[in-house]
């Protein structure tokens, strides 16, 4: 869980957009993949990297995996930094 | 993690206690535990407490913590506890240690002229790693405000945002005049406080 870890995790905006969604409440894997055009071991290969940098929390539940938002306020604010500068990159490439 | 609570608390009782005891000889029998936000003291304690309570709360904290996880009975609360309380705990160790230190320093006459410069400095950095860590802490298991755990997630975060922008709004705070400074620091931990009232109303309606 070191900041390096948080760092990578927080780079892709696949994960930045997991933790979007999370922020609503607990998700499992499968709900999570059903809002990307992306396979679900993909998205299980995402989760496990967040997971990694400590950035969700997963917990069983029955036959399920859910997942919660575990981020600190300073994540929280790396991750809002990270977000507008790809907003950035993306209008210039327009 | 439970060990490193530990070390830490005890070692910093253990320096404090030490400090207290090489200077108890000098340290006047009735020891300035307080100030106003003047700068003067306002509040006199007996030197033996003076001296050795602050060493006792910091071996307190870690039982207290201890045996607030072992009241919960959710292992995964318990781990999530367990995470937080390690932040919490040494920061809070820390500030207890600089302000003992402060104190020894004031009582034995050294000149602490910058005092009511080190509360809000000290505060304000406390508040700052603590309100970084609130969104990861679990739900108390006495629930003062009925939240659901959705309700409780997101007024977690709410309240971490607003403790870690009162932290550093209180840090500089220090940089103002004398009493312009004072009145900031208090302002700035009665809308924090307020904020967390407002905030647990709020969320419980949504």
């Amino acid at each position: 869980m070191s900041l390096n870890d948080a760092f990578k995790a927080l780079a892709d905006p696949t994960r930045r957009k997991i933790l979007d969604l999370l922020k609503d409440g607990e998700l499992t894997a499968g709900e999570i993949a059903n809002h990307f055009d992306m396979t679900k071991p993909s998205i299980s290969n995402h989760l496990g990297l967040l997971k990694q940098a400590g950035l969700v929390r997963d917990e069983r539940r029955g036959q399920y995996i859910v997942y919660a938002l575990n981020t600190t306020v300073f994540q929280d604010v790396m991750k809002w930094i990270l977000d507008l500068q790809n907003a950035g990159e993306r209008k210039d490439a327009r | 993690m439970t060990g490193k609570r530990w070390i830490v608390a005890g070692a910093a009782a253990l320096a404090a206690a030490v400090a207290s005891l090489i200077f108890y000889n000098e340290l006047p029998e009735r020891m300035a535990a307080h100030f106003s936000l003047t700068d003067q003291p306002d509040r006199y304690v007996h030197k033996v407490i003076g001296a050795f309570l602050l060493p006792a709360v910091m071996l307190l904290l870690p039982a207290l913590t201890n045996l607030n996880m072992r009241l919960e009975r959710d292992p995964s609360k318990r781990t999530r506890f367990a995470n937080v309380s390690e932040t919490t705990n040494i920061v809070l160790i820390l500030l207890l240690f600089a302000v003992h230190g402060v104190l020894l320093a004031y009582n034995l006459g050294r000149d602490i002229a910058a005092h009511s410069r080190f509360a809000p400095v000290v505060i304000g950095l406390a508040l700052i790693a603590i309100g970084n860590v609130l969104p990861r802490a679990p739900r108390a298991r006495l629930k003062l405000i009925r939240l659901s755990d959705e309700q409780y997630a997101r007024y977690a975060r709410f309240t971490g945002r607003c403790t870690v922008a009162a932290g550093f709004l209180l840090f500089l705070s220090a940089l103002l005049p004398g009493g312009a400074g004072a009145v900031a620091a208090v302002a700035v931990v009665a809308a924090l406080v307020l904020a967390s009232l407002g905030g647990a109303v709020y969320f419980s309606r949504k």
